[in-house]
């Protein structure tokens, strides 16, 4: 085994020169130092009036998805109005601003930002959306008690129960605990896709069953 | 054994594997250096600040090594590369299955991602296994050097 050393350190560095050059004339090139990331935990919590919610679910006759068996709610909505709407996002997004404004709605925020557990029971109280970021395995095996379950990873198959959430609802995102990502990654693909409340359960599963708060295991629940 | 492992058809088949895995793998981590990074950052074994050069430059070694190896031009260096950054992979994988990390190993930047497991684990060692082959016999048959050596 006659290995040339200095061969490998040439691979080595003319390899990283390259992709260093490569990088700073890329227009997808990344700084060369990462700067640390962190999500703000919330201040104040957005809690959309339930009643008032209810009261617009009875007049158009929608209903929340994590009470729809999975036929329902691919039913609810014909494939020409989801054509529809895909062509349409920049214009319900300034509707969904419109709405804001009627509802006297907070601005949008500026990132996702982290809850607490505590805060993450205030807006489970008020019924608001959890999202289970985990894998549809994890999630059938036990999960927040009506959290749906949108897997960042399989996100394309899910991703239609998004139909039944508004833009400027507020969303509770949350996976295993403080040790996955998934939460945090799904927070900023569903921040992109135009959704102005973020929240990142931190604590995520882990946490919330550690304290004996409501749970749904098993298909059904 | 040894005649078998150092069967010329052997480790050419050998050679194409590793290069199309690493080529393969190094260019979907070129077109988004950003997801490779953030999945560097989850390991959570790097200083935030020296995410973005790994992120930057692993890949551009990955495809020089892959090229390298399936012209056959300095075949057992390019397996050296890639056994070296096969043995950083298991190395980090094994370690976040120990921690009980729930993360995407990055592996083939955002192409088809998926956890980090044992399946990764025993992808990698037989990729490994497979370098460690090249690295100790090289290959010369349908390869540049092998060619020099002819004329």
């Amino acid at each position: 085994m006659k290995i040339n050393l200095m061969t490998t350190l040439i691979i080595l560095l003319f390899s990283s020169v390259i992709g260093i050059t490569f990088n700073f004339f890329s227009s997808n090139g990344i700084p060369l130092l990462r700067q640390i990331q962190t999500v703000e935990f919330a201040e104040e919590l957005i809690i959309i009036d339930v009643n008032e919610e209810m009261n617009q679910n009875e007049l158009t006759g929608a209903a929340s998805p994590e009470i729809l068996p999975t036929e329902e709610r691919v039913d609810v909505k014909p494939v020409e109005e989801v054509k529809a709407d895909e062509t349409s996002t920049k214009e319900d997004i300034s509707s969904e601003k419109k709405d804001n404004e009627i509802k006297n709605l907070p601005p949008p925020f500026s990132e996702p930002k982290a809850v607490t557990l505590e805060q993450a029971k205030t807006l489970y109280n008020q019924k608001t959306t959890f999202i289970d970021a985990r894998d549809r395995g994890e999630y059938l095996m036990g999960h927040i008690k009506a959290a749906i379950n949108i897997p960042y990873y399989g996100f394309e198959e899910f991703e239609y129960q998004l139909d039944f959430i508004p833009l400027n609802k507020p969303i509770v995102i949350y996976c295993s605990g403080t040790d996955c990502d998934l939460s945090v990654m799904l927070g900023n693909k569903l921040f992109k896709l135009g959704y102005s409340y973020i929240y990142i359960f931190f604590g995520g599963w882990n946490n919330w069953v550690e304290n004996n708060l409501p749970v749904n295991g098993g298909i059904d629940g | 054994m040894v005649k078998i492992l150092s069967n010329k058809f052997l480790l050419l088949l050998g050679r194409i594997i590793l290069a199309a895995v690493f080529i393969f793998a190094g260019m979907e981590k070129i077109i988004n250096p950003e997801g490779f990074a953030v999945s560097i950052d989850n390991y959570k074994l790097l200083p935030t600040a020296a995410v973005n050069i790994a992120a930057i430059t692993l890949p551009w070694i990955e495809v020089a090594a892959g090229l390298l190896l399936l012209f056959g031009t300095a075949v057992k260096e390019s397996a050296l590369l890639i056994n070296g950054m096969l043995v950083v992979f298991i190395a980090a994988i094994g370690i976040s299955i120990a921690r009980g990390l729930n993360i995407d190993c990055g592996c083939f930047g955002t192409a088809g991602g998926s956890q980090v497991g044992f399946l990764k684990l025993l992808e990698n060692s037989s990729l490994l296994f497979i370098g460690i082959i090249l690295m100790f016999f090289g290959s010369d048959y349908l390869s540049i050097e092998g060619k020099k050596k002819e004329n």
